[in-house]
């Protein structure tokens, strides 16, 4: 299998149409849903406004450590608190940072924090997603200046301004971040699935109609065995194809993906997606004949499915400004999102696991299926 | 040994019997015709050797065994249509479907190699198909199908829609490779072509053998007592020599006349005893049908549009 997986994707890499749509997509992604969702979410202000900030502690200038070690040992605690005192529906698990008003990265002992575009100047609190844990710091007006508590029990409860001498504010600088990064990310993602989802069944339907696809089965090869093949092949295709789409977007469009660990999150979980995406499309060739029409169905729902993806995402969010968030927390439909978007954001996030694993399993059972429709076709499907 | 021994294999569609009970046995080195008009079973017959389809009763030996995954990688099945990749050039083409074999490294690429030579590409080797005359396409067809040296090769058409020159460099590689050892399965609609390569055929028609034997003896089989050809002094026709009572079919080519008497002659010396102008006649003898002939006899003239 490995062999055939390895033959196959030599051959992917090397279709013109494939090197054209490696070269063509992340260009039109850029250019055109770029644009698209920067007009259709605000993104040309997407200043956001961040400050970098060094912890100290009194005994321990290696304060970040304590921070985390803080976090670490206490987060039980922290999760009982922090429940008890947010009133927001999102509570620890299942918050994004995209949801929060703000949100903390740590890297290399600096926390930076970032205020995201919706945060209403009104509110009183800062909240800040640091893996899965969220606490709530007091803002005077955007974030100029701010204290917080390394005793974050403390700090949290008192929501109080007499904690400067725990922290200093060393510099305040703008990191430009796009509001549409979040849908353009996903956009990307989806699209990379969909793309792949066609390019598979358009390589079984010339396969078949070339007859080379008969080559594979007087070789010896079952017709699983190379269905798998193809679509391991493509998924390993699409995932060169998404790294160099997310390369192009750090290096020419300034997009910020986050850190590694983001990136192979997001890699890891696009893979597993378009795995199980793929396969699914396996399942479609084996049942529909007319492998032509088929990839033109798939081009035409992917149609109202995006209008629908972005009608609900649009209603969401008004939903939550109408502070209806309730509503949409009991979906499981907005879990499974919530578990994909989260997935992708919080690379530490538990949801990573979740979320993969539930694809994961998707996969296997839609393989299996695959293996049963492809004993049931016989060899005779090629002809 | 047998390189294929099949019996009475059957096989339908969907209530239709579209193989009725086909048996047929390929010796080694044998060059073996399929002949069959349109929809007549042949291609259904093939993939059934080829494992292609699965489904169908009978049994089917491959070099003395039953099929299984080892005997296949022992046929190169030539199809009709060009399966080769047209994004890859031609030396691609033949390692990439060598190495569905588990062939690699030296070895693939001197088998490689050798398939090229073996069909005239090696020269054009680096070319990708697109640039390729049809001729071109169907030689690289045939070399991604022998490039693992296979014992049987099964060649579905593979002379279809091209120039004489590539058509005859396919068969005279078809018989280098029965000369080295290959037993050879071969599709035609061209009758010259497989009376030019072929040692034995079978003809099939409505899903069964309804010929079968070396082409020498199914000549001779078909060899009427009642059909005669001969050459005529210019200007003379057949009504001038024999009596019109006696003819019952005339059918002119460019040489000679054949005709067909009412009544069988076992030996030309009858005949002549009532040619009543001996001047006319310059020769006359037994008329030895060619495999068309024979074919359209067997198989009837009526169209097949109705077949696939």
């Amino acid at each position: 299998m490995l062999r055939l997986i390895r033959i196959s994707f030599s051959l992917s890499i090397r279709e013109v149409r494939n090197i054209a749509f490696m070269l063509i997509l992340p260009l039109l992604l850029t250019l055109i849903l770029g644009i698209a969702l920067a007009t259709v979410f605000d993104s040309e202000n997407d200043n956001a406004m961040a400050a970098s900030v060094w912890f100290y502690y009194i005994e321990d200038s290696d304060s970040g450590d304590r921070l985390r070690d803080f976090l670490e040992e206490y987060h039980h605690r922290l999760n009982m608190v922090m429940t008890h005192e947010a009133d927001r529906d999102t509570a620890i698990d299942g918050v994004s940072r995209r949801d929060a008003d703000a949100y903390l990265i740590y890297a290399d002992g600096v926390i930076t924090i970032y205020q995201n575009e919706h945060a209403s100047q009104s509110t009183r609190w800062l909240e800040i997603v640091f893996g899965n844990y969220m606490m709530r710091v007091g803002i005077i007006d955007e974030i100029v200046e701010y204290s917080a508590n390394i005793d974050l029990l403390l700090f949290i409860r008192d929501m109080g301004m007499d904690l400067g001498s725990y922290v200093e504010l060393l510099q305040i600088e703008t990191i430009r971040q796009p509001d549409a990064i979040g849908y353009y990310a996903i956009a990307m993602i989806t699209l990379t699935s969909v793309y792949s989802m066609v390019v598979l069944i358009l390589s079984l339907s010339a396969e078949r109609r070339r007859g080379t696809m008969k080559r594979y089965l007087l070789a010896g090869k079952t017709l699983f065995s190379f269905l798998f093949s193809k679509s391991v092949s493509i998924t390993l295709t699409l995932l060169s194809k998404l790294t160099f789409i997310m390369l192009f977007n750090t290096f020419v469009y300034r997009v910020e993906f986050g850190g590694f660990g983001t990136w192979v999150t997001v890699l890891v979980v696009t893979v597993v997606f378009t795995f199980a995406v793929t396969q699914f499309a396996s399942i479609l060739c084996l049942v529909f004949k007319n492998l032509t029409a088929l990839v033109v169905a798939v081009n035409v729902a992917f149609i109202p499915t995006v209008l629908f993806l972005g009608g609900a995402y649009l209603g969401y969010h008004m939903l939550i400004d109408m502070g209806m968030g309730d509503i949409i927390v009991f979906s499981p439909v907005y879990h499974l999102n919530r578990g994909f978007f989260d997935a992708i954001y919080l690379n530490s996030h538990d949801y990573i696991r979740q979320f993969t694993l539930i694809v994961a399993a998707a996969a296997a059972f839609i393989v299996a299926v695959n293996f049963i429709l492809s004993k049931w076709r016989g060899n005779s499907w090629v002809q | 040994m047998s390189v294929l021994k099949t019996v009475d294999v059957l096989k339908s569609y969907q209530g239709n019997m579209v193989l009725h009970g086909v048996s047929l046995t390929v010796e080694e080195k044998e060059i073996y015709g399929l002949l069959g008009p349109n929809g007549a079973g042949k291609s259904t017959f093939l993939n059934i050797i080829v494992n292609l389809i699965t489904d169908y009763a009978g049994f089917v030996e491959l070099f003395g065994r039953d099929a299984s995954k080892e005997s296949l990688n022992n046929i190169g099945f030539v199809p009709q249509d060009l399966a080769i990749y047209e994004d890859l050039s031609a030396q691609q083409n033949v390692r990439f479907f060598g190495s569905l074999y588990k062939l690699k490294g030296d070895e693939l690429e001197k088998r490689c190699e050798e398939a090229l030579k073996m069909v005239g590409l090696w020269e054009h080797r680096k070319r990708k198909p697109a640039e390729f005359s049809g001729g071109m396409k169907r030689r690289l067809n045939i070399a991604c199908s022998i490039v693992h040296n296979p014992r049987l090769i099964i060649l579905d058409e593979p002379t279809v829609g091209i120039d004489p020159q590539s058509r005859n460099y396919i068969l005279e590689s078809i018989k280098t490779l029965n000369n080295q050892g290959a037993a050879i399965i071969y599709t035609s609609h061209y009758m010259e072509e497989v009376e030019a390569i072929c040692s034995k055929v079978a003809i099939i028609d409505a899903g069964r053998i309804v010929e079968n034997g070396t082409i020498s003896r199914i000549k001779e089989k078909h060899q009427k007592n009642n059909c005669y050809e001969c050459v005529l002094e210019r200007g003379k026709s057949v009504h001038d020599i024999f009596p019109e009572e006696l003819i019952a079919d005339i059918a002119v080519t460019d040489s000679k006349t054949v005709v067909n008497f009412t009544r069988d002659f076992a030996l030309i010396e009858d005949v002549m005893a009532l040619v009543t102008d001996k001047k006319a006649l310059v020769s006359i003898g037994k008329h030895r049908p060619n495999l068309e002939d024979i074919f359209l006899t067997i198989t009837g003239k009526a169209l097949r549009d109705g077949d696939s």
